[in-house]
């Protein structure tokens, strides 16, 4: 009886409501609740909205099966062939990269890498394209090669950051640039310009994120002698994170290396 | 005149104490429901797991004072025991009869999603109740110590709650056996100082009846010390395993070390922590690995030991309780100069400690979630934050808050290097530790013979525990594709609302830290032998 009325009441609100409703429980963590809504609607209304809201929420739904999955895929498929503007058009095709990379049980990095490649050629000018550049930087150097192999593909992942035009795309991308420098080629020369870059065109980074960062940024510049530029982030990371265990050694080094 | 039957006079009792519940329950019901009829009365519940001497008294303290400047308002406090605390909780939020304010440490984020009110909108405002401080009109979240990081939840990317309180970890000795057994008042306060007041204790109180052991141990204290001394030891190894810079790696690239053939229980940092682990416990209560905190607190009260490790929590209910004087010390632990267990160290170990503990956060359920987010910055204002610690003797959690006399050994010593992973890290490699530590303790193994015994063990904890680590990466970045998927739809159709195009950007960064973080952790699985 309670279900039925339940059923019956949501039916009274709008759809539009309804979805507003789903797209923050979706963003709040709120899957199941989300799912259910996006399902009901999409049955009765079969929106484009309701159908991308269905897939997205299915990619999380609890427990994780192949059918959802599935479904999702198929969702996808087709919003990516019949999407009414670009830019759901774009997301589709990203989130069934994004399927290939990390959401089936059995990964295909290489097929995420064609697919964010194509969608990348296929909208040049789209920044609702850029989000595949991080993902498919990742794909594509975090992995053990031969050495000209994985520079080709580094020079691809640098090429494609000059064209990126929305900064939070950047900074996850110059994110992978560090880490597949410094993991895959410990190489501090390389990584701590684009370091340093990140670190001064992000100054509203998340505090974590950014007290790891500039950590690392003392680290490479002490590594490389560029006493210069560790002391600068040395005395960055003194100011803001004075409580991190950190402190004591990073305040040690300062002092060592005042003149 | 007839004796009534036992069975008469049982029944007689139990419906009198039926009555009187009823009776009861009813003087309750009635004295709320006018309570909550007044329009102008306003009850604000906060309920915490803190059952630790000084606490409540504080809280009452603030309550009271909260409660005179703002008439109409009553602040009442529900502390609940500690192993109860996830089950009242969880039944509490679900039966949505939940108090305003919960502690929130032990909360899931799943929990902390459905339940909980961010204050992130509030954070980079001033606290109001800090005018006339020098902390006036300083965002919220930099009067903390902390920025406020410890509250941040990164999956959720909002701040959830403040909390009025730190903890740090000492050795509290008892004076008088101090002064007895070792003929002075100061306490040792390096490692080798401390193994010498050790031999003195056992050696001098032998021939007593009841013979003084050093430390007064449990399972609660002997990890305190195992964490504390093994981290010593693996500080300068786990520095040297991180290819990349000079601080010590996590615990899943030590683990992945290990794996790979980088270290074992072998070699002498980590046969120098076993044997000091072993040292320690030879110095504990007989029997202390089946014991509890609370059986060790007694003990040490009952002046059967000289030194109980523990929290600063704990320094009401121990100086309160005491009949003898305390005297609270750092716990000595290896520093560089130190023989033998000093080569293993970078530096002296550094302490942690600065964060906040237990923090409060607004449920759903709050009838008042204005007066909750008030009561928040009240109690963590400058000037509440100094009673609290005055009446608790808990460490401030508030940027120039003073702390007194009695409490300033517990204030975290920022200096030094970081340490290195413990024992007990992970989730499956801590079990082995917890469930064969008794082996390290018997006279008839020494380290050799225990890492003989549970190197296998620890290499099939560890992965499994790599295993769970890259699980948890993966399913987390799974898991934001939705979230990211759902705050690119409303920034894109609602950018009236710049908080969607906030929380869109923070979402790309974190999600790409943890899809890095799991795909390195794989590539390097894949390369262990």
């Amino acid at each position: 009886m309670l279900a039925a009325l339940s059923v019956y009441g949501a039916a009274r609100i709008g759809p539009d409501t309804q979805l507003e409703a789903a797209w923050l429980d979706l963003a709040t963590l709120k899957v199941s609740e989300a799912n259910e809504v996006f399902h009901r609607v999409h049955r009765r209304t079969g929106t484009q909205e309701s159908a991308y809201g269905l897939a997205l929420s299915l990619l999380n739904l609890q427990p994780k099966t192949r059918g959802n999955i599935e479904r999702a895929q198929e969702l996808f498929e087709e919003l990516a062939a019949n999407g009414e503007t670009d830019d759901l058009v774009i997301n589709a095709r990203y989130f069934l990269a994004r399927i290939d990379q990390v959401h089936r049980t059995q990964v295909d990095p290489e097929a995420a890498i064609e697919a964010y490649r194509r969608l990348l050629e296929d909208f040049p000018d789209k920044p609702t394209a850029e989000k595949a550049v991080p993902k498919l930087a990742s794909a594509l150097l975090i992995c053990d090669l031969p050495n000209n192999e994985w520079e080709v593909r580094f020079d691809e992942v640098s090429a494609l950051l000059d064209q990126i035009t929305i900064s939070s795309n950047r900074a996850a991308t110059q994110l992978v640039l560090i880490e597949a420098l410094l993991r895959i080629r410990t190489d501090h020369a390389r990584a701590l310009p684009i370091l340093v870059d990140l670190l001064d065109s992000n100054p509203k980074l998340r505090a974590d994120l950014r007290r790891d960062f500039v950590v690392q940024a003392i680290d490479s510049a002490r590594a490389l002698g560029k006493d210069r530029i560790a002391e600068k982030y040395a005395i960055i990371f003194l100011e803001d994170y004075a409580y991190d265990p950190r402190a004591g050694a990073i305040q040690t080094f300062l002092e060592e290396s005042a003149p | 005149m007839r004796k009534p039957k036992t069975g008469q006079v049982l029944n007689g009792v139990g419906l009198s104490l039926l009555v009187a519940c009823f009776l009861f329950a009813t003087y309750r019901i009635v004295t709320r429901t006018t309570e909550d009829a007044n329009p102008d009365s306003k009850v604000l519940r906060f309920a915490h797991w803190q059952l630790e001497g000084g606490i409540r008294k504080a809280f009452d303290v603030l309550a009271r004072e909260y409660e005179s400047t703002h008439p109409g308002v009553t602040i009442e406090q529900i502390a609940i025991p500690e192993r109860i605390w996830r089950n009242w909780t969880t039944t509490q939020l679900i039966g949505g009869t939940a108090p305003d304010l919960i502690q929130i440490g032990r909360m899931t984020t799943t929990q902390i999603a459905r339940f909980f009110r961010p204050i992130t909108d509030y954070v980079d405002l001033p606290n109001p109740y800090n005018k006339g401080t020098d902390l006036e009109g300083v965002a919220w979240r930099s009067t903390f110590h902390d920025n406020l990081e410890t509250t941040y939840n990164r999956e959720l990317m909002d701040y959830y709650g403040v909390s009025p309180f730190n903890a740090t970890v000492r050795a509290y000795y008892n004076l008088d056996l101090l002064r007895k057994y070792t003929d002075s008042e100061d306490p040792p306060l390096n490692l080798p100082d401390f193994f010498e007041v050790c031999e003195q204790v056992r050696t001098r109180s032998a021939a007593e009846d009841h013979p003084i052991h050093p430390i007064a141990g449990s399972t609660y204290t002997g990890n305190i010390l195992y964490d504390r001394m093994a981290a010593t030891q693996t500080q300068r190894l786990a520095a040297e395993l991180n290819p990349i810079g000079s601080f010590p790696v996590l615990y899943e690239d030590f683990f992945l070390a290990f794996l790979d053939g980088r270290w074992s229980l072998y070699d002498p940092p980590l046969q120098d922590a076993l044997n000091l682990m072993r040292r320690f416990g030879r110095e504990m209560t007989p029997g202390f690995l089946s014991l509890s905190r609370e059986d060790a607190t007694f003990y040490f009260l009952q002046q059967r030991a000289l030194m109980i490790p523990t929290g600063s929590f704990d320094i009401s209910s121990i100086i309160d309780q005491a009949k003898f004087p305390i005297v609270i010390a750092p716990i000595p632990i290896p520093e560089p100069e130190t023989p033998v267990y000093g080569r293993n160290l970078i530096a002296k170990p550094a302490e942690g400690g600065i964060r906040m503990n237990g923090p409060f956060g607004t449920t759903y359920d709050s009838k008042h979630p204005e007066l909750a987010l008030d009561f928040l910055r009240f109690l963590s204002s400058q000037r509440a934050n100094q009673t609290f610690t005055n009446v608790s003797r808990w460490l401030p959690v508030i940027r120039g808050v003073k702390v007194d006399d009695a409490i300033k050994p517990f204030v975290p010593d920022r200096t030094g290097f970081p340490p290195g992973p413990t024992f007990r890290a992970g989730v499956e490699a801590r079990r082995v530790t917890e469930t064969q530590i008794h082996l390290l303790m018997s006279d008839s193994n020494d380290a050799v013979d225990y890492a003989d015994i549970v190197t296998d063990q620890y290499a099939r904890g560890m992965k499994r525990d790599l295993e769970t680590a890259t699980l948890r990466f993966s399913r987390n970045v799974m898991r934001d594709d939705s979230t990211y998927g759902a705050y690119e739809y409303l920034a894109s159709t609602r950018p009236e609302n710049p908080d969607y195009e906030r929380r869109l950007k923070l979402i790309r960064m974190s999600q790409m830290r943890q899809e890095l973080r799991y795909e390195d952790l794989i590539r390097q699985m894949d390369q262990l032998p």
